[in-house]
């Protein structure tokens, strides 16, 4: 159930940003934001943006695009070029800096260019306290976060969703592929290939909510614990899919999907959490 | 960092987890992950709720992950 101020909250919020660009992955949030941003202030003072680009995974590229046309959401795809920059190839802790600098400074322009008064992002209630760099980036470009602001939590955007009937209500959290990679490891075309092939292998055996971690040419697999159980049946095709999307090796991590694990072996001071800075 | 010596112990700590006939070896970039070979019999076991104590245990002797082989101990060896 959604508090009802929440929803007014969000409402006043989205009227006093006038018209609006939004950074558009596919993914719950934006889904849900865009959705509603066109409720509120009509097709003609919205366009959902999706950045183009070998981190994003084909499937979230399909959502965005099926349900801006179902749900009557203006949309555009633009291209966008973070792997050129050796900065976010590197693979440095704070990578989602420069990814987002990268995104943000193209919705700027196009915002600019159509004449949107505000660039927006899904980031949400929950997100408060996650390392997020690239929310630095964010704030760097004058980009603002209703869902945050109107204090809605990831559960009660799905509920939410559910409401308004968009597929992506109970759609796992889908970040980008170079997410897979541990600090440290170069982001290439060929890694992130390696980590979308294995897991659309994995999707087509049914799990849906897990990562491929791509520890050079080892994969580490992190299946939350309501699946974990569907591994050992699964073993020989799991194993197989891996190899064939290049790793030497497949294994399973004990404990199973959980948020942010590569940022495990992150000492405190590196962290950058959203509402730590500006 | 002595690889060896984390080894040992991780083995030692799934002995004492009930965890018998397995193997460990050093994975990762930064050496930071334990592949864990058991037993086909010791799977179910192994990917249950039990299995995040068992991490815990082998974590302790300095991993960062603990992950199980999907390669079955009776077949030739990837690593």
């Amino acid at each position: 159930m959604v508090p009802q101020e929440k929803r007014d909250r969000l409402t006043a919020i989205l009227r006093e940003c006038g018209s609006v660009a939004i950074g558009y992955s596919g993914g719950v949030d934006s889904v849900f934001l865009a959705r509603v941003a066109v409720e509120v202030l009509g097709a003609g003072r919205v366009l959902a943006v999706t950045g183009k680009s070998d981190s994003v995974a084909s499937w979230m590229e399909d959502t965005a695009r099926e349900v801006a046309r179902d749900f009557g959401i203006p949309w555009l795809e633009v291209e966008t070029r973070e792997m050129d920059d050796p900065r976010y190839a590197a693979n440095p802790n704070n990578r989602c800096y420069f990814c987002k600098s990268e995104l943000w400074g193209r919705l700027a322009s196009v915002a600019r260019e159509r004449g949107m008064k505000t660039v927006l992002d899904g980031s949400n209630a929950d997100d408060v306290g996650d390392h997020r760099p690239g929310a630095v980036a964010a704030a760097e470009n004058a980009v603002r976060s209703p869902l945050l602001e109107a204090g809605l939590t990831k559960d009660e955007i799905r509920a939410w969703s559910h409401e308004l009937g968009l597929p992506t209500w109970d759609q796992p959290a889908a970040p980008c592929l170079a997410s897979r990679l541990p600090y440290g490891i170069a982001v290439t075309p060929q890694r992130l290939k390696q980590v979308e092939t294995a897991e659309l292998a994995l999707r087509a055996l049914g799990f849906r909510d897990f990562r491929v971690r791509h520890h050079g040419d080892v994969a580490r697999l992190e299946v939350h614990p309501g699946e974990i159980g569907r591994v050992p049946g699964n073993r020989r095709e799991i194993d197989a899919a891996v190899r064939e999307a290049g790793f030497r090796r497949a294994l399973v991590d004990l404990q199973g999907y959980r948020r942010g694990a590569l940022n495990e072996g992150l000492a405190a001071s590196q962290l950058v959490q959203l509402g730590s800075f500006a | 960092m002595s690889g060896d010596a984390r080894i040992a112990a991780a083995e030692r700590a799934l002995i004492e987890q009930g965890v018998f006939g397995a193997s460990v070896d050093v994975e990762g970039h930064e050496h930071e992950i334990a592949a864990v070979r058991v037993p086909p019999a010791q799977w179910e076991r192994m990917m249950g709720p039990e299995g995040v104590s068992i991490a815990q245990a082998v974590k302790a002797a300095g991993f960062r992950y603990v992950a199980l082989d999907l390669a079955h101990a009776d077949e030739p060896s990837s690593v």
